[in-house]
């Protein structure tokens, strides 16, 4: 299970990664739902996923998080099996330099629901909030409308466009990147200094 | 000094990049622009360079090759002290995937000699030859002009630039990039091409 609150949403609480979530994980690199349009070319069984915990997400400079949907009563410690649900992840790398990237996704069967932009906002409004970030850089294969759709509505801008860089899903796609800045991010979403500055 | 040659041009060769050119590409680390597009962020001592030789540049998944211009007499086997003079350093990281991304350094004094173009092309010429990859691409710092303008002339299309990425030279540069499909690079009609 996932552990301590990290940062908290509107409906979507980001926790912990703990070891034992990487069956968790694992399904961004093998469910096809999901793994074509993050770019996950290696598929990886559960103990490859396990050293990836150890070795990338409690890496200085990732941060990777479980998206979570409390119940009410859940605790900001450690909950119980059935007192939150993991819905996806959201991460970043690169957090300790100028400019961080993203990456998250959302298990198949909680897309719909308005989950994903509460996850990324509140991911992103953490990451300015507590790195001394100056831009924060994302990219989507160009057949990826849903993240693409996001990145924008978000307010972030497309910057430039890979032509053909990836082989995925059966052919070569292009690489469409965005990003935002600080400043940018703290005109449209507030910066983030005390409580209730989220919109 | 570097080593064998690698692929032959009208006015360059390839050679290998060995060890003991660790000194002349310490030089690269001292430039802000060209440790950046490796992706390092401060200078290195001449021990880390070569172990930046070691694990990078002899790693399988990169390329590296040192563009000379070779004397008259200069064997395809190593060179002697004064049968070669490398004019440009060439790197492809991760020509195990699709898209390598390029990077070029010509140390200062050789700025003027019109070598830049003749060296990315011979090493698009290697890598494309060598590995199966459908694209390359470059970052190059605002501000990089030299830089930029060699990718430029040798047919790489602008693709955008990641807005304020790096902090250089005492303020926040965009990083453009840069591609070049193969299907470019034949329709060039380059050299080894086809």
């Amino acid at each position: 299970m996932p552990g301590p609150i990290v940062a908290e949403g509107d409906r979507v609480v980001l926790r912990t990664v703990e070891r034992d979530d990487a069956a968790l994980l694992q399904r961004s690199s093998t469910d096809p739902r999901i793994r074509y349009s993050l770019g996950s070319i290696h598929h990886r069984s559960l103990a490859e996923q396990e050293e990836g915990i150890e070795h990338w997400v409690e890496r200085e400079g990732s941060f990777v998080t479980v998206a979570c949907v409390d119940d009410e009563d859940a605790p900001p410690g450690n909950p119980g099996e059935d007192e939150t649900t993991p819905i996806g992840s959201f991460s970043a790398r690169h957090v300790d330099g100028d400019r961080a990237w993203l990456a998250y996704w959302l298990l198949p069967e909680h897309t719909g629901e308005g989950y994903g932009r509460d996850m990324a906002t509140t991911g992103i409004d953490y990451l300015f909030d507590h790195f001394d970030l100056h831009g924060i850089s994302a990219g989507a294969y160009d057949f990826n409308d849903a993240s693409r759709g996001l990145l924008e509505d978000m307010g972030f801008t497309q910057v430039a466009r890979r032509r053909e860089g990836r082989y995925i899903d059966g052919d070569y796609h292009d690489e469409v990147q965005y990003d935002v800045l600080r400043r940018e991010w703290e005109a449209e979403h507030g910066d983030g200094s005390g409580d209730g500055a989220r919109p | 000094m570097p080593g064998p040659i690698l692929e032959v041009g009208d006015d360059l060769v390839l050679r290998t990049v060995e060890r003991e050119d660790a000194a002349l590409l310490q030089r690269l680390f001292a430039d802000p622009y060209a440790r950046l597009a490796l992706h390092e962020h401060s200078h290195k001592s001449e021990a880390e360079v070569e172990e930046f030789v070691e694990e990078q540049v002899e790693d399988d998944d990169n390329a590296g090759y040192l563009a000379c211009v070779d004397g008259e007499d200069a064997p395809y086997d190593h060179p002697g002290e004064d049968e070669t003079e490398p004019v440009a350093f060439v790197y492809a990281h991760h020509v195990d995937r699709d898209r390598p991304r390029m990077m070029l350094w010509v140390p200062p004094e050789h700025r003027g000699d019109g070598h830049a173009e003749s060296a990315l092309e011979l090493a698009l010429t290697g890598l494309f030859r060598t590995y199966d990859a459908h694209t390359v691409g470059a970052e190059v710092l605002e501000g990089d002009e030299y830089t930029r303008e060699a990718f430029e002339a040798i047919g790489f299309t602008d693709e955008g630039r990641g807005r304020e990425v790096r902090f250089v030279d005492g303020e926040y540069r965009d990083a453009l990039q840069y591609g070049l499909l193969r299907e470019e690079y034949d329709e060039g009609g380059r050299e080894g091409g086809s």
